[in-house]
């Protein structure tokens, strides 16, 4: 194994660590609330951000002592491939996010929604993190001739994008399930997932240019939401009963039928890519035909918590299209990248 | 000599309240009911959030009586109820609560105190005080700052992958 294989592989451990960490913080805030900065959750959430952190600055000091090919220069000081910069980036956005995110609790109170500036900040830093994951085992793709394990890393750092889209637009779901622009009220679910599962998707086909690669990253985005889904509540249960917690409500955390049904329900979206994928080779197409059935799953998951207008739904469903497109296209641009780039 | 000794007491009769004020800012005392029992809490006013705050409390009468300290957040606070720690002081019928507030506003420390006479509860109102706010818009512009960093790096990584596909193209096919 490279020591990028292993720097590679060392974040993405830490990045699921950091992934179980938020789904039970996600979990916990839901059905206990937040009485601390060090809750149990944010110590998962926050080691494996400095578990990544640390792994992180080896890997760039150890490639800026040994100068191997394929590197990127910063002040013509540190040479590392350009995912390792990628990911210290998003690494020091979380760490900065943390303590505003206390302080804006301190302000505006404990359970402030998702959509708050410091959590939107750290949710955005998770997600170039991830990016950057991805861009350090390309690297090792390119050079390795398309191993299939080198491959299948790849493509499950990939799948953690679309598990952090999925986080962010999780509020779309009941908290604020549309947007107004001007006169206009629009159903945000759509859109959102019509772009995440384009661009996931998209660059998923590209990267690998065989068949059902969008499926394939799909499915393991979908395996490990679900397994989490399934865990955080008992993790909150556990932990409540250590630390003499009370619930919000009189029956306690539970698994959410959406938190499966949505990650399982993209599926379909993501054969829809990989179809039209490999028959016209195109993302901006691919994601315009998978903006269709994400769409309509989007639309139909914010009808099972809260009532909403036709219109806003209707007006959802028309701009998921464009959205589907544009992160089709994004995303053929960046597993263009991943494929073709050495560094 | 004996003006200078005039000065000094004038001066001093000037500054005491003053100094007096200065002195005692931010500390209370106040007492309250609790059933049978009066209970003097000295405590800093405001108590700073997310910082122990130390309650000195004084119990009348003195008979041994047990006491419990619960905080409640209070009207238009968005918290939850939390526990504080209760420490029997080294004289009779004094204790010392130590409570954290994780949220600025108003909030409530609520005693409970069971003893010979009888058990009742006095509830202290707390102002929990914060560092500066920032404004929503600021919180938002910084919140949101690195996805302008993001979509610049995404803006660069288009181009990368326009110019990789050219200079595929250009490369010629082996046969």
């Amino acid at each position: 194994m490279t020591l990028r294989l292993g720097v590679a592989g060392t974040l993405l451990a830490c990045l699921l660590v950091a992934s179980a960490g938020l789904a039970w913080d996600i979990a916990w805030h839901t059905y206990i609330g937040r009485d601390a900065f060090l809750t149990p959750p944010h110590m998962v959430l926050y080691g494996g951000v400095a578990a990544a952190g640390t792994a992180g600055l080896t890997g760039l000091l150890l490639e800026s002592w040994r100068r191997a090919p394929g590197t990127v220069s910063l002040a013509g000081v540190l040479h590392a491939p350009l995912g390792l910069f990628v990911t210290g980036s998003g690494i020091l956005t979380l760490v900065l996010a943390a303590p505003l995110d206390n302080y804006w609790h301190e302000l505006y109170g404990l359970d402030v929604t998702l959509w708050a500036p410091f959590h939107v900040m750290g949710l955005l830093g998770g997600l170039v993190v991830i990016i950057g994951i991805v861009y350090l085992f390309a690297v090792e793709l390119a050079r390795s001739g398309e191993r299939l394990a080198v491959l299948a890393a790849l493509l499950f750092a990939w799948s953690a994008a679309l598990r952090m889209l999925l986080t962010i637009f999780q509020p779309a779901i009941f908290h604020s399930p549309t947007t107004v622009l001007g006169p206009l009220d629009v159903l945000t679910l759509p859109v959102g997932l019509a772009f995440s599962i384009a661009i996931v998707g998209a660059g998923a086909a590209e990267v690998t240019d065989r068949r059902l690669a969008a499926t394939v990253t799909t499915a393991m985005a979908a395996a490990v939401a679900i397994a989490l889904a399934f865990a955080a509540p008992g993790l909150v249960r556990w932990a409540a009963a250590a630390g003499g917690y009370t619930f919000y409500t009189a029956a306690g955390p539970e698994v959410q039928r959406l938190d499966v049904l949505l990650p399982l329900g993209l599926l379909v979206p993501a054969v829809c890519l990989d179809g039209v994928h490999r028959l016209v080779g195109s993302g901006f197409a691919a994601g315009a035909a998978a903006a269709v059935p994400a769409a309509a799953l989007g639309a139909w998951t914010v009808a099972q918590s809260v009532p909403v207008a036709a219109a806003a739904v209707a007006l959802g469903i028309a701009l998921a299209l464009p959205a589907g497109a544009a992160g089709g296209w994004l995303g053929a641009q960046l597993g263009t990248v991943w494929r073709l780039g050495e560094r | 000599m004996s003006r200078l000794a005039a000065a000094i007491l004038l001066a001093a009769a000037l500054l005491a309240p003053a100094l007096t004020r200065v002195l005692a800012d931010g500390v209370r005392t106040d007492a309250y009911r609790a059933g049978p029992y009066t209970v003097g809490v000295t405590r800093e006013d405001p108590v700073q959030v997310g910082r122990a705050a130390g309650f000195e409390l004084s119990l009348e009468p003195a008979d041994g009586a047990e006491l419990a300290a619960i905080t409640l957040p209070g009207p238009g606070t968005d918290a939850r109820p939390g526990r504080a720690m209760t420490t029997a002081g080294w004289r009779p019928g004094t204790y010392e609560v130590t409570a954290t507030f994780p949220v600025r506003g108003a909030w409530v420390l609520l005693l409970t105190v069971t003893g010979g006479a009888g058990r009742g509860q006095a509830a202290v109102p707390v102002t929990v005080a914060a560092p500066g706010a920032i404004p929503q818009w600021l919180g938002w512009a910084i919140g949101l700052s690195p996805l302008a960093g993001l979509t610049a790096f995404l803006a660069v990584q288009v181009r990368r992958a326009r110019r990789l596909r050219s200079e595929r193209a250009r490369r010629p096919n082996p046969v």
